[in-house]
C-alpha cells in the first residue's frame, strides 16, 4: 500500500501482552506531528505507554492512516473513529471499529471474535475472514450495529450481526450459525451458505441468503416465492463495494421465510432459488 | 426578425414561479410501464383544470434507474408548496403503487424535501419494512402482487411553468405539422415536460370571461373564428394557431426548449411565432422571444 500523503504507524510489538489502542484513529491521528503522535498514549497490559514505545510513525500527509505490522494483540484500533480513512495492513485484535461513527475502515487480513461491535455509522472494509460477534451487541446491550455498512470478502464466525438495529452487512463467503440473531432491524446479506439457526429470535429486519441455507429453524414459516425489488437496490450498491454479485440475482426469484415466530415474527430471510 | 422566413414577433412568453419535483417510475417492463407513467401524469396538463401539471420528462434505460429495470423520470408541478405534496401522495398512492410490478424513487436532491413514503407506508397496516441504504430510505409496502418500493421523502424545488411559443399558422395543416416539428425537437430536453396533450394546446386562454363565474376563457384574439367580431391579433391570412406549454425545473432549462422548439416550428405554412403574455403583470418569468436567439440571456426572473 503506498504511503504517499498517509500517516503509516508500523507496530513493532513482539510479545503477546494485549495493548488497547483506541487512539489508533484517523480523526485523532491525522494533523498531528510524529512526535505528537507518538507521545499519544496506549495501554500495554496494566501499563499506560506511550504509543511511540510500542509504534514507529512515519508521516508524509494527511490522506489516510495506515496501520501495520504485527497487530494481533493490538486492540480497539478505529474504536469510535468519526471520520477519515485508515488501511489496516494484518490482522488487527478486538474491537477493531467499535462505536464507529462515520469514516471507513479497509482491513487487508482477517478480524478475530467481537469487531465492529454497536457500529454506528461509516464503512468497514474487510478482505479475509471475520470471526464470532461480528457487528453484535455488546455484552449487556439490548441492540448491536445501528448504521454504516460492513462488507467482509471471507467467512464470519457465528452470530454475526446479533441484535442489529440497522445498517448492511454484506458477507462474501459464508456466515456462521446464528447470523442476525435478535436482529430488529437492518439488512444482512450472505453470499455463500447461511448455516445453521439464521435469525433466530430476530422481530425484524432482511437476510439475504444467496448461497443456500443450510437449515433454518422450525419458528420460520414459507410465506412466498418471489421477486424484490429492494434487492436490486442493494446488489447495485454491493457490488460497487467489490463482493460477488451475480447478474442472476438481480432478475431472480426468492422464497421468503418469515419469522422468528418466537419473538415478534416480522424479520424475513429471502433465499435465492436457483433455476 | 425572422427564421427561414417566418417572422418572430417582438413580445415575450410569461410564466409562472412554481414549485416541482422529479421522481422516477420502474416496472417489471414497458407494458407496466407505460400503464403507470400514463396514469400518473393523466389529466394533468394544467394547474386551472387539474390541480397539477405533469408529464414524462423522459424514459430512462435500465442502467440509469435505482433497481435497473425499466423506467420513467416524472416532473411535476403545482403552484404552491402545501399543494405538491398532496397531489404526489395521491398520485404515486393511486397510479403507481396500483399498478402492477412498479416501484417509485425520488431523483431530485432538493433541498426541500416532503414525505411520500412516509406517508403511503400507513397502507401496509403495520407490515411495512423501511430500507435505509447510502443515505436513501426506501418503504417496502406489501400488495396483493407483491411488494411496492417507493422513497420515503422526495425533493421539490421552485420551478418554472407556462413558458409558451404561439404557432401562426395558414391552415390546419401547416399548424399542425409544425406543432409536431417543435414537439420532437424538445420533448427529449432536461428538465423539462410538455404537459398538454401530444405537447400541443389548441385551446389557450385568456385571463377572465365574460361570464363572472369563469376565471379564464378562450383567447379571442388568436381564435382566427371570430376575426371581425373581437380585436384579433392575427395577421390576415392566418387560419389556425396552437400553442406549446413548457414547464421546466429553471429558467434556463425552458428557455432552452422554448429555443429549439421555436427554430423547429418555423416551416412552410407558418406565418409567425409569437408567444402568450399578460402584459407581464401576472407572471415572475419573462422570456423574450428575440433574446432566445442571442441578443441576451433569455429568462430573466421579474
Amino acid at each position: 500500500m503506498s504511503e504517499k500523503n498517509a500517516t503509516v504507524i508500523e507496530s513493532r510489538i513482539k510479545d503477546t501482552i494485549p495493548v488497547e489502542a483506541p487512539c489508533l484513529r484517523p480523526d485523532t491521528i491525522l494533523g498531528k506531528t510524529e512526535k505528537e503522535i507518538a507521545d499519544m498514549t496506549v495501554l500495554a497490559g496494566n501499563c499506560k505507554t506511550p504509543l511511540g514505545e510500542l509504534f514507529s510513525v512515519r508521516r508524509s500527509g494527511d490522506e489516510r492512516l495506515v496501520v501495520r505490522g504485527p497487530l494481533e494483540h493490538v486492540k480497539r484500533i478505529g474504536q469510535e473513529m468519526n471520520g477519515g480513512t485508515m488501511i489496516v495492513e494484518g490482522d488487527p485484535g478486538m474491537h477493531l471499529g467499535e462505536k464507529m461513527i462515520d469514516g471507513e475502515i479497509r482491513v487487508i487480513g482477517s478480524l478475530p471474535d467481537w469487531c465492529c461491535c454497536n457500529m454506528n455509522g461509516g464503512l468497514v472494509r474487510v478482505e479475509g475472514n471475520a470471526g464470532n460477534m461480528t457487528a453484535a451487541a455488546l455484552p449487556g446491550e439490548s441492540r448491536g450495529m445501528r448504521g454504516g455498512i460492513l462488507t467482509v470478502s471471507g467467512d464470519t464466525g457465528a452470530r454475526t450481526g446479533d441484535a442489529m438495529r440497522r445498517g448492511l452487512i454484506a458477507i462474501g463467503g459464508n456466515a456462521g450459525e446464528f447470523a442476525g440473531s435478535r436482529m430488529v432491524a437492518g439488512t444482512i446479506a450472505v453470499f455463500g451458505r447461511l448455516s445453521r439457526r439464521a435469525g433466530g429470535g430476530m422481530k425484524r429486519g432482511s437476510i439475504l441468503a444467496f448461497g443456500g441455507i443450510d437449515e433454518l429453524l422450525p419458528s420460520f414459516s414459507r410465506a412466498c416465492r418471489y421477486r424484490p425489488v429492494f434487492i436490486d437496490i442493494y446488489l447495485r450498491c454491493l457490488e460497487t463495494l467489490g463482493l460477488p454479485v451475480d447478474a442472476s440475482f438481480m432478475r431472480g426469484l426468492f422464497t421468503r421465510w418469515t419469522g422468528d415466530c418466537t419473538s415478534l415474527g416480522k424479520g424475513e430471510i429471502l433465499q435465492y432459488e436457483t433455476a | 426578425m425572422r427564421i427561414n422566413n417566418v417572422e418572430i414577433i417582438d413580445t415575450f412568453a410569461e410564466a409562472f414561479g412554481m414549485w416541482g419535483s422529479r421522481f422516477c417510475v420502474t416496472a417489471a417492463d414497458e407494458h407496466w410501464l407505460n400503464a403507470a407513467a400514463g396514469s400518473v401524469t393523466g389529466f394533468a396538463t394544467s394547474v386551472i383544470g387539474c390541480g397539477c401539471e405533469a408529464g414524462v420528462e423522459r424514459f430512462l434505460a435500465p442502467e440509469e434507474t435505482p433497481d435497473g429495470r425499466p423506467g420513467a423520470s416524472v416532473l411535476l408541478f403545482t403552484p404552491s408548496k402545501k399543494s405538491i405534496a398532496k397531489q404526489i401522495i395521491g398520485r404515486v398512492g393511486q397510479a403507481v403503487m396500483t399498478c402492477p410490478t412498479t416501484a417509485c424513487y425520488d431523483t431530485l436532491e432538493g433541498v426541500e424535501r416532503i414525505g411520500v413514503g412516509s406517508g403511503l407506508r400507513y397502507f401496509g397496516d403495520t407490515f411495512q419494512v423501511s430500507k435505509m441504504l447510502d443515505g436513501h430510505r426506501y418503504w417496502r409496502i406489501p400488495v396483493m402482487e407483491g411488494e411496492f418500493v417507493v422513497s420515503d421523502t422526495f425533493g421539490i424545488q421552485k420551478c418554472v411553468g407556462g413558458g409558451n411559443f404561439l404557432i401562426v399558422a395558414r391552415d390546419s395543416e401547416s399548424v399542425l405539422r409544425a406543432s409536431r416539428e417543435a414537439v420532437e425537437a424538445v420533448r427529449d430536453l432536461p428538465g423539462i415536460i410538455l404537459p398538454f396533450p401530444g405537447g400541443v394546446v389548441r385551446s389557450g386562454s385568456q385571463v377572465g370571461s365574460k361570464y363572472a363565474f369563469l376565471p379564464a376563457s378562450t383567447n379571442v384574439s388568436y381564435c382566427p373564428t371570430l376575426r371581425g367580431l373581437v380585436d384579433s391579433a392575427l395577421p390576415e391570412d392566418a387560419g389556425s394557431v396552437l400553442e406549446i406549454v413548457i414547464d421546466g425545473l429553471d429558467d434556463d432549462s425552458v428557455a432552452e426548449a422554448m429555443r429549439k422548439g421555436i427554430e423547429a416550428a418555423c416551416i412552410d405554412g407558418v406565418l409567425q411565432i409569437t408567444a402568450g403574455n399578460y402584459g407581464g403583470s401576472l407572471g415572475d418569468h419573462i422570456f423574450r422571444l428575440h433574446d432566445m436567439f442571442g441578443r441576451k440571456p433569455a429568462g430573466d426572473e421579474k
